[in-house]
């Protein structure tokens, strides 16, 4: 029943691991905390512009179904 | 005093509001997705705010264990907010009030007390900055403390998630014996249990903004102060993909009335609405594969948080493994 929710919020979970895991490698190599939070401003806004295009997608698709 | 002493009082005053909140039957509303639409109080934010305000007269912000002021924001900041929900359930506070409380109050409290100390990220690693310190504040306690209000649309699911969310923390504070760690997980776990005994469905009780608000500062505050914030995170994923399907479909931060509803019912079972403009919602992308009843609705969105609560315990694990917490 919830396959379409389970894949955004599986596909949304990894992608913010991997958002994070970068953000870990920036501050190391960095070490700027204002390059710092400037990295994370553009990893939220593609985070978000990705989960939210595949959430169009996801309920696109299923209303062509229906 | 003793934790568990302060514990066992606190667990005691949050139970005492619950059976007050029940026998007071004020406050009602509808539970529309009921065939009965029987009458239910929607004040489940006094049992939060008993125990928080009973846990922080008990041990004082000197015997918490943490920085002052990071202990001043994690106490004060669920009663700020709960006892503004609280008005809310009764008269509507305008959105931009609620959001705009929800981010200058611990900013206020920051700036006041000062003593700032650093945060720490597992993966990310150390802010020691104060203006990035006020920043992630500001961040935190706005988003969460309104995506919580956000997805209370079903009986039992926000204080459902509050539980899985309390594991990882509960589960290291033990590990490590870090008692200002423990207390700040049990001021979220324990009302949230209580909460969900009574919210689950069928609910005899609603959270209320007063609970959400309050259940939103309190989860803020320990993403931000426990040292385990970005598993928290992960586990909130949910929260944070509904709060930023609402936000960009809706253009905008909006009331709950004020939005293009994302599902209608049917004899009472929850159909998505593909009207063009409607809102895009979490629970939508629940019954666009097969529309349900709420119970339906509900086994979703506990799927959901566990299947997050399960891969990030597994991170947990190999984090700690690794020595990376």
């Amino acid at each position: 029943m919830v396959k379409a929710a389970l894949y955004l919020t599986i596909a949304s979970w990894a992608l913010l691991l991997i958002g994070i895991i970068i953000l870990g490698v920036v501050a190391r190599i960095l070490d700027n905390p204002w390059l710092l939070v400037a990295v994370g401003i553009i990893i939220v806004a593609a985070w978000s512009i990705l989960v939210y295009g595949m959430a169009r997608g996801l309920a696109t698709k299923r209303v062509r179904h229906r | 005093m003793e934790l568990p002493i302060a514990v066992a009082l606190s667990t005691l005053a949050s139970v005492i509001a619950a059976y007050a909140v029940l026998k007071c039957r004020c406050a009602l509303a509808p539970d529309v997705h009921k065939p009965s639409k029987p009458l239910i109080p929607k004040l489940g934010g006094l049992i939060i705010l008993a125990y928080v305000t009973v846990s922080l007269a008990l041990t004082g912000l000197g015997g918490l264990g943490i920085n002052p002021t990071y202990g001043m924001v994690f106490y004060t900041t669920p009663i700020v907010l709960g006892v503004i929900g609280l008005v809310d359930d009764f008269t509507n506070v305008h959105e931009l009030l609620r959001v705009s409380a929800s981010v200058l109050y611990p900013l206020a409290v920051l700036v006041i007390m000062g003593n700032f100390d650093y945060l720490y990220f597992p993966i990310i690693g150390h802010f020691s900055n104060p203006i990035v310190v006020a920043i992630l504040t500001i961040a935190f306690y706005g988003v969460f403390s309104n995506a919580i209000n956000m997805m209370d649309v079903v009986n039992g699911v926000v204080p459902y998630s509050m539980i899985l969310t309390s594991i990882i923390p509960l589960a290291y504070s033990i590990m490590t014996s870090n008692v200002a760690l423990l207390q700040m997980t049990l001021t979220l776990l324990v009302p949230s249990v209580v909460l969900f005994a009574l919210n689950k469905y069928p609910a005899k009780l609603f959270n209320g903004n007063g609970g959400t608000y309050a259940l939103g500062a309190l989860v803020s505050g320990l993403m931000l102060y426990s040292g385990l914030g970005t598993l928290i995170l992960l586990v909130m994923v949910p929260y944070v993909v509904n709060g930023l399907l609402i936000v960009v479909s809706s253009r905008g931060i909006k009331s709950r009335e004020k939005l293009k509803p994302s599902t209608y019912m049917n004899n009472y079972i929850i159909y998505p609405n593909l009207d063009e403009g409607s809102t895009l919602t979490l629970m939508k992308m629940i019954v666009i594969d097969e529309p349900g009843d709420e119970s339906k609705v509900v086994k979703g969105f506990y799927m959901l948080f566990n299947t997050v609560a399960a891969l990030t315990i597994l991170l947990f694990i190999v984090l700690y493994l690794f020595r990376w917490v």
